[in-house]
């Protein structure tokens, strides 16, 4: 359950619960292991004098076989493809898509996706060898309209609902715009889960940007064992993770507040009416590396990928692609099973940004910590984490406490403190425009945050 | 926070506290003698628990303060002819642990490895550095009770003998965070029976006991043991559900002690 402490505009809903019960079996043998899981989800939303929403809905987990035989291992099926040694900041994770639409709130553990795969995997001694093929390929998913953490808040689509009427130059077709455009905007607001997931698959495999190539991704890897340190690599031809909105050129006005088109304007609109949004997901080489090792007291762990396309928004909305190089590092120092101190810092570089980025830097470079204590017997867990943006100045805190009332019972309660010298986008002008980054994008969304966990 | 499990259930443990027992010191022919005793029932018990592959299931069970605490995993051992000792270990229960792996690989010239699966994050850990004092799994038993080696720098001395058992009083190492132990071996099936741990200002503290031996392949197995926590009041009990003795190098491959063995295993 997340409370949102700062109501940004009147019809913000300020409890959001999420409720997910995980139904799985898993058959384990010697030699292969089957597993099945389904999902079920449940969101609803409150908020002073608003109606309440909520939405169900069903997907399967993460379901499929490994077999193992002799130096092969086979595994296929609906999976999680989790690469890399960071969890905070990581650069080498690049099979997997990650659902980003709650945010800062979403647990670590239920931030990774589960996609169709299959993977080939050859012992050689301390070495291996592997294929891995994705036919659909991974995506993350990221809010484009409906919550805090998306690229189109709800304050911005208020804003831009009441300013339809008074952009409605035209006396014969502005009044009817300003009324289609309106309940347009109000459907895509008050759209559940399901739909708004239906309106951005239906936006990514109608763009003429998102049909370049087939869907289907390959990676070969290779990996070694050492004493005390191991060592992955992996390249392969896959789409870049992170899709960008892209609105058609012709409309791009709209975003900086000019009118609404006059008759005489409407024929040239046409193709822009048919297709005004487009999910930009290009194809890309990537190579990436990470590897880990203790260096006496320190578990050391380190990351990094290259990648020859990544789609990156750009002010007003327009999409550029640029090569980029991400690398990371992650320390780790655990004098005990009661503590963990953790830290982690990344580094991007676009080799071939534009200017007039949106919320993303031509070189961007951040920092996170967590530390982590356990006390009573590890039944009261103390944890703190922050994150920190050094390109935007930004910062998170989410301090925690939880308690393991039983083995089936765990409560835990968080804040989510963020902090950005610019203040978040109140209009789509703004959000257009905006020069701050991701964490100023969204806020203000301090939070509570509570959460019950029961395992039979 | 995430298990950092035995390298040996308790059988294998108690063998550890005998590891390696120094050389009788030249001109002290009392205690000379005594030493010399104390070391052949140390030679004794380790011959008869001599286990070079193992692969056992136990269950862990937490009382005390609050409702019982029940861990349940799987143990892997395996011991090379040139002293390498390597477990795995992996947890099915209670559900918030259940998938959660752990390597350690005991060198005998350098320090430890341990590796950690994490299913929550789906990937390995490598930790490094230690708290031997630390409990294991919020029990009763420390990590340096779980330990196979530790006991290189220990000093036995044997204390008293009945016509059942031998009581033989072991000093730890500096590093250990007890002053000493006194155990009582059985003179029959050489197994130690039970442990008084005391801590550096010579209170006693815990009590290791076990409560139930089985002969398995000719080896003595403690099946039932129990550590109790005098401080706290509370007692942890480890229960041997089943065990297989010199298994199958197949069963504990070199692959299984490693990051990429971990994960094919998820």
């Amino acid at each position: 359950m997340l409370v949102d402490l700062a109501a940004d505009h009147p019809a913000e809903q300020t409890v959001e619960t999420w409720l997910r019960a995980d139904f799985a079996l898993e058959d384990r043998r010697p030699d292969t292991t089957l597993r099945a899981a389904l999902w079920a989800d449940h969101a609803a939303r409150w908020a002073p004098g608003v109606p309440a929403e909520a939405e169900l809905w069903l997907r399967p987990g993460p379901t499929g076989l490994q077999h193992r035989a002799g130096p092969w291992t086979i595994e296929a099926g609906h999976l999680v493809p989790r690469r890399g040694r960071l969890d905070l900041l990581p650069a080498a994770d690049v099979l997997v898509g990650r659902d980003l639409r709650a945010g800062p709130a979403t647990p670590l553990g239920r931030l990774r996706q589960p996609t169709l795969l299959v993977n080939v995997q050859r012992a050689l001694g301390p070495a291996r060898l592997a294929l891995h093929v994705q036919p659909v390929g991974a995506m993350d998913r990221p809010a484009f309209f409906g919550t805090d953490w998306a690229l189109l808040p709800p304050a911005v689509f208020a804003d831009l609902q009441r300013s339809l009427p008074a952009r409605a130059t035209d006396p014969l077709v502005g009044p009817l715009l300003a009324e289609a455009g309106g309940a347009l905007l109000a459907g895509l607001d008050a759209a559940n889960a399901d739909s708004r997931a239906a309106l951005e698959a239906a936006l990514l495999a109608g763009g003429p940007d998102a049909a370049t190539g087939a869907r289907a991704e390959a990676v070969a890897e290779a990996g070694l064992d050492g004493a005390g340190w191991d060592l992955r690599l992996r390249g392969g031809w896959v789409r870049a993770r992170r899709p960008a909105l892209r609105i058609h050129p012709a409309l791009a006005p709209l975003a900086t507040g000019a009118p609404l088109p006059s008759l005489a304007d409407l024929p040239g609109l046409s193709a822009a009416l048919d297709a005004p949004f487009t999910l930009v997901l290009p194809r890309s080489a990537v190579a990436a590396a990470d590897a880990s090792a203790a260096l006496g007291p320190v578990g050391l762990r380190v990351e990094a990928a290259a990648w020859s396309a990544r789609a990156l928004q750009v002010q007003g909305f327009g999409v550029a692609l640029s090569p980029a190089l991400d690398a990371a590092l992650g320390l780790d120092w655990s004098p005990g099973p009661r503590l963990l101190l953790a830290a982690e810092a990344r580094v991007e570089h676009l080799s071939s940004a534009p200017a007039g980025l949106l919320l993303v830097a031509p070189t961007g470079a951040q920092a996170a910590a967590l530390a982590r204590v356990l006390l009573a017997r590890e039944r009261l867990r103390l944890t703190a984490a922050a994150t920190v943006d050094l390109a935007f100045a930004e910062a998170l805190l989410r301090p925690e406490v939880g308690f393991a009332a039983s083995d089936h019972l765990d409560l835990a309660l968080a804040a989510l403190l963020l902090h950005a010298p610019a203040p978040p986008p109140r209009t789509l002008a703004e959000a257009a425009a905006y020069t701050g980054g991701p964490i100023g994008y969204a806020g203000a969304s301090d939070a509570l945050l509570a959460t019950l966990t029961w395992t039979p | 926070m995430l298990p950092r499990a035995s390298s040996s259930a308790v059988g294998l443990l108690l063998v550890a506290l005998f590891a390696a027992a120094p050389p009788a010191h030249p001109g002290a022919a009392h205690a000379a003698e005594a030493a010399l005793r104390a070391e052949d029932v140390i030679a004794q018990a380790r011959a008869a628990q001599r286990v070079d592959r193992s692969v056992q299931t136990v269950e862990m069970t937490l009382e005390g303060k609050g409702p019982p605490r029940v861990r349940a995993f799987e143990l892997r051992v395996r011991r090379d002819a040139d002293g390498l000792v390597r477990s795995w270990t992996r947890f099915s229960a209670p559900a918030d642990v259940a998938g959660t792996q752990l390597v350690i690989v005991d060198h005998p010239s350098r320090a430890d490895e341990q590796l950690l699966y994490l299913p929550a994050l789906q990937r390995t850990n490598r930790i490094a550095g230690k708290a031997r004092s630390g409990a294991f799994m919020g029990s009763d038993f420390a990590f340096e009770d779980l330990e196979i080696s530790g006991a290189e720098a220990a000093k036995h001395t044997l204390q008293s003998e009945s016509a059942a058992a031998w009581v033989i009083e072991t000093v730890p190492g500096p590093d250990s965070s007890y002053g000493r132990l006194v155990v009582t071996v059985d003179k029959g099936d050489k197994l130690p029976r039970k442990v008084l741990f005391h801590d550096k200002a010579g209170a006693h503290i815990k009590t290791l006991t076990v409560a139930e031996v089985k002969l398995q392949d000719g080896v003595p197995v403690p099946v039932v043991s129990v550590m109790e926590d005098h401080r706290k009041s509370t007692r942890t009990r480890l229960t041997v559900k089943s065990v297989r003795l010199q298994v199958p190098e197949s069963d504990v491959p070199d692959e299984l002690f490693t990051a990429a063995g971990m994960e094919r295993r998820r």
